[in-house]
C-alpha cells in the first residue's frame, strides 16, 4: 500500500502532485506526507534578477502566484554575474536614481501583477492594515499565494516606496531579507501586521550611506497597549541600521519567540562614545534575555572552525566581540551583567578583533571570564581562541564582593562548568618570573583535566610548550615517582575526541617520555570507577580522534616528523597533525 | 543469451539481453558475470509482477538510453508534472491500468530494479489516483491509518487556511 511505500518513492509521487493537491489534502493525510510536503525539494523556486530578458520576466510574472520562493538580485551592472562578489566588499556608490531604475523593473513587475488581479495597492498603511484584517475577498486573485521565502538582494532598495505596496501580497511570507538604503524608516509593525507567519527577518543597511532609522510605527502609547496580539518572528538579523533600545525591546515583547538576533554594525552613527556600544544589550522578560552587540570588522582576522558544532534553538548563544577602543571598565562590565542571563547560556563565543596576546585590558577580560566559568552551570561550548585567559588568575582566591551577583560569589575558585564540551582558549601566564610562570602553566593543564571533564573538544593556544629534558620541572610525577610531561594532566578526559595544541613556540626536543602516555592503558584494578571501566582496555583519551599541534616558529621539522610517527606509533589510526600557523600570536609585548 | 529471472514463487523468465538491460540493476549484474550468467534470483518479486515488468521492458528495449536526460532529470526541477498524463503514450497508458496493489508492486518493482522509465510512469499513475480525493478518501483507498494527535489536524489546515480555497 501507499503507506508502506518508501518515502524516496512518495517523493517521486508528489513531485507529479499539482500544488493545489500538496497543499490541500496531501498534507492531511498522516504525518509522513505532511513531513514530505513540508520539504523544499517539493517548492518551487524562482531568481529574478535586474539583467534578465523581457520575455523571461513574463514568463516569471505568470509563476509568480505559485512560487513558494523569490530571490531577487538587483544587479547594477548587468554583465555582473553574480552579487556575492560585491556584497561583503565596499559597495560602489549608486547614484539615487539609477537604484530606482533598478528596482522600478522589479516593483512594476510585480504591481503589474497585483492590478492584474484586482487587488488594491495603493502603498498607502490603510490598504495593507484592512487587508491584514480580511484577507479572504482575495485569495483567489492573490499573486504570492504561496511564497515563503523573499529575498531581496542587491543595491539598498527604498522601503517606502518598493516595499510597502508589495506588502498585502506577502501574507504567508516566512523569511524575508532585505538591504535598505540611506535614511529609511522599517515600519516594523506593519511589516509584521501584514505578514504574521513571518519567521526570519533580515534587514540590511548599506555602509557609509548615512543614518538608517529602524523603529516601530506608532509609538504612541494607546496604539501599542492595544495590539495585543503577538508575532512569531524567530530570527532576527540586523546589519547597519539604528534601532533604538525601546524598539527593540517593544519587539522582544511583542515576538516571544525571538531567540536568535544578531546585531552587526549597529547604530553606528551615534556611536559618538565608542565605550557605551558594547554595552548595548536589552534587557528581555522572554527566552531570550540580552543581546549583545556584534560588530564583525573588515579587517577583523578570526582564526576558528565552528562547523564542528551544531546550535539548535534550544541553545542559548551569546557572541561578544571586543574592541580596541573599549575601555578596560567597559568590558569589566559586561562581564558582570546579571548572573540570570549568563547562567542559561550555552553557547558563548568571544570575538576579539586586535591582537589581545599583549593587551593590557587581557587581564581584566581574564578575571571576569574566570569568573564567569566559576558560575556558568550550564555551559557547553566556549569558543574563545583569541582571548588569553591569565592563568594565575585561574588560582586567584577571589574575595568575596557584595557588587557580584550571587552565582560569581558562590564558587570562587572552580569552573563550574562541568558539561563542557567544546572549549577553545588561550593559556597565558603574565607578570611572573619565568620559573613560576612554567609552573602556573603546567597546573592549567591539571586544572583543565578536572574542571572541565566532558570535554570533547579541546583547543588550546600558549606562549610556549616544553618537551624533553625542558619539561621536567618535578610538579607534575608519574605513578612511579618519575617526572611526566604537563599534558598528561588530561589523561582523565574520557571523552576527549580532538586535541589541538597552539604554541607559539616549542622548546627542547619531543621524546618518547612525553607522550608515553598517551599510549597506555589506564590502570583500572584499582578503580572502581564505573566511567573507568566502561571504558576498560582502551588507551587514556579512549574517545581520541585527532591530535593537532601547532607552530608559529618552527625550529626544527625534524622534531615534528618524529613526534607524528612517535604519535602514530602509540596511537595506530590517530589523525596526527603537526603544521605551521602563523595566526598564532607572537606573544611580542 | 538468455538471461533467466527467477521470481519469489521460482517460475523463471527468459529473456534476451537488451531486454534485461532496460534494469539498471541487472545491467550491471550481466556486465559483472560477463558470458556465463546463472540464473538471477529476485526473491523480492512474484512472477505476476515480473511479468508485468518484463513485458514493459520488451516493449521499451529499443528505446534511446539518454543518459544526460536522466541526469538532468534526477538534478533539475521536475518538469513534467501535470502534463505528463496526456503525454504518456497509448501503450504505457493500457500497460499501467492496473489495480491499485498490482500498480504499488511494480513501482517498488521498478525502484529495486532501478528502471526509470516505468517507475515514472508508476508515479505518475500513482498521482493521479490521489488527485482530487480527499485525505478522508486517500486514507480509506490506500489504507493509510490517521495517525495525527488531536487537534493537530486542524493546526495544519490552519496553516493555510486562507490559501486552501479555490
Amino acid at each position: 500500500m501507499v503507506a508502506q511505500l518508501p518515502q524516496e518513492i512518495l517523493e517521486l509521487v508528489f513531485a507529479y502532485l499539482s500544488q493545489s493537491t500538496l497543499r490541500c489534502c496531501a498534507r492531511l493525510v498522516c504525518k509522513q506526507w505532511d513531513k514530505i510536503c513540508r520539504q523544499r525539494s517539493l517548492w518551487r523556486a524562482a531568481t529574478w534578477k535586474t539583467n534578465m530578458g523581457t520575455k523571461a520576466q513574463e514568463k516569471l510574472q505568470k509563476q509568480l502566484r505559485r512560487l513558494d520562493f523569490l530571490d531577487v538580485w538587483v544587479l547594477c551592472d548587468p554583465g555582473l554575474s553574480g552579487f556575492e562578489t560585491n556584497r561583503h566588499g565596499p559597495i560602489t556608490t549608486l547614484s539615487r536614481k539609477e537604484n530606482l531604475l533598478l528596482w522600478n523593473d522589479f516593483l512594476s513587475c510585480i504591481l503589474t501583477q497585483l492590478k492584474q488581479f484586482q487587488l488594491s495597492v495603493g502603498g498607502s498603511r490603510t490598504a495593507a492594515s484592512s487587508l491584514g484584517s480580511q484577507r479572504k475577498p482575495t485569495h483567489a486573485y492573490h499573486p504570492f499565494l504561496y511564497l515563503k521565502e523573499l529575498q531581496l538582494n542587491g543595491f539598498a532598495l527604498d522601503f517606502g516606496v518598493y516595499l510597502e505596496p508589495l506588502l498585502p501580497a506577502l501574507t504567508g511570507l516566512r523569511k524575508l531579507k532585505m538591504m535598505l538604503r540611506d535614511r529609511q524608516t522599517v515600519k516594523l509593525l506593519t511589516l509584521l501586521k501584514a505578514c504574521p507567519a513571518i519567521e526570519e527577518l533580515h534587514v540590511e543597511g548599506v555602509q557609509g550611506q548615512g543614518v538608517r532609522m529602524w523603529v516601530l510605527e506608532d509609538e504612541q502609547s494607546g496604539s501599542l497597549s492595544s495590539s495585543a496580539t503577538t508575532f512569531g518572528l524567530k530570527k532576527l538579523w540586523l546589519k547597519e541600521v539604528s534601532i533604538q533600545e525601546p524598539s527593540l525591546e517593544r519587539l522582544l515583547d511583542l515576538c516571544p519567540l525571538l531567540r536568535t538576533i544578531r546585531l552587526w554594525y549597529m547604530n553606528r552613527p551615534f556611536l559618538d562614545d565608542p565605550s557605551d556600544f558594547f554595552c548595548h544589550y536589552i534587557s528581555v522578560p522572554g527566552l531570550l534575555r540580552r543581546i549583545a552587540a556584534q560588530s564583525l570588522s573588515r579587517d577583523a582576522v578570526y582564526v576558528a572552525n565552528y562547523d564542528d558544532i551544531h546550535y539548535n534553538d534550544d541553545n542559548y548563544r551569546l557572541v561578544l566581540s571586543i574592541f580596541p577602543e573599549l575601555r578596560t571598565l567597559t568590558i569589566l562590565n559586561t562581564w558582570y551583567i546579571e548572573g540570570w542571563i549568563l547562567e542559561n547560556i550555552t553557547t558563548l563565543e568571544i570575538v576579539s578583533h586586535y591582537d589581545l596576546a599583549g593587551d593590557s585590558t587581557r587581564r581584566a577580560i581574564s578575571e571576569g571570564l574566570h569568573r564567569y566559568l566559576c558560575g556558568a552551570h550550564n555551559l557547553k561550548h566556549l569558543i574563545a581562541s583569541s582571548v588569553y585567559l591569565d592563568v594565575s588568575t585561574m588560582f586567584l582566591k577571589a574575595t568575596p564582593d557584595e557588587q557580584l551577583p550571587p552565582w560569581n560569589q558562590l564558587c570562587a575558585y572552580s569552573w563550574a562548568c562541568q558539561d563542557l564540551e567544546t572549549l577553545r582558549i588561550g593559556l597565558l601566564v603574565d607578570s611572573v618570573p619565568k620559573s613560576r610562570a612554567d609552573i602556573l602553566l603546567n597546573l592549567a593543564y591539571g586544572y583543565i583535566g578536572t574542571y572541565c571533564p566532558r570535554v570533547r573538544t579541546l583547543e588550546l593556544t600558549v606562549k610556549s610548550v616544553s618537551f624533553g629534558q625542558a619539561a621536567r620541572t618535578g610538579v607534575i610525577q608519574n605513578n612511579d615517582g618519575t617526572d611526566a610531561h604537563p599534558l598528561s594532566q588530561l589523561a582523565g578526559l574520557n571523552e576527549l575526541e580532538t586535541l589541538t595544541l597552539r604554541a607559539n613556540a616549542i622548546y627542547g626536543h619531543i621524546e618518547y617520555s612525553d607522550f608515553e602516555w598517551i599510549g597506555t592503558i589506564p590502570d583500572r584494578v584499582s578503580s572502581d570507577d564505573d566511567d573507568y571501566s566502561a571504558s576498560s582496555g582502551e588507551y587514556c583519551l579512549p574517545r581520541l580522534e585527532s591530535f593537532q599541534l601547532h607552530y608559529r616558529n618552527s625550529t626544527n621539522d625534524e622534531d615534528y616528523r618524529y613526534w607524528m610517527a612517535l604519535m602514530r606509533e602509540l596511537r595506530p589510526g590517530l589523525d596526527v597533525r603537526a603544521k605551521q600557523d602563523l595566526s598564532i600570536p607572537s606573544f611580542d609585548h | 543469451m538468455p538471461i533467466i529471472l527467477q521470481a519469489y514463487d521460482d517460475k523463471e523468465f527468459k529473456v534476451d539481453k537488451q531486454t534485461a538491460e532496460r534494469s539498471l540493476v541487472l545491467k550491471s549484474m550481466i556486465e559483472r558475470a560477463g558470458d556465463s550468467i546463472a540464473p538471477i534470483p529476485l526473491p523480492k518479486l512474484s512472477s505476476l509482477v515480473l511479468e508485468k515488468v518484463i513485458m514493459f521492458c520488451k516493449h521499451h528495449k529499443a528505446d534511446q538510453v539518454d543518459k544526460s536526460k536522466d541526469y538532468e532529470d534526477i538534478l533539475g526541477p521536475r518538469k513534467m508534472r501535470n502534463g505528463l498524463i496526456r503525454d504518456m503514450d497509448e501503450w504505457d497508458k493500457e500497460f499501467i491500468k492496473v489495480d491499485k496493489d498490482l500498480l504499488m508492486d511494480i513501482v517498488m518493482a521498478a525502484n529495486f530494479l532501478d528502471i526509470k522509465n516505468l517507475l515514472d510512469i508508476g508515479c505518475l499513475a500513482i498521482a493521479y489516483m490521489l488527485t482530487g480525493k480527499t485525505p478522508e478518501e486517500i486514507r480509506a483507498t490506500f489504507g493509510i491509518p490517521k495517525d495525527f494527535a488531536p487537534g493537530e489536524e486542524e493546526r495544519i489546515e490552519q496553516e493555510h487556511a486562507w490559501a486552501l480555497r479555490p
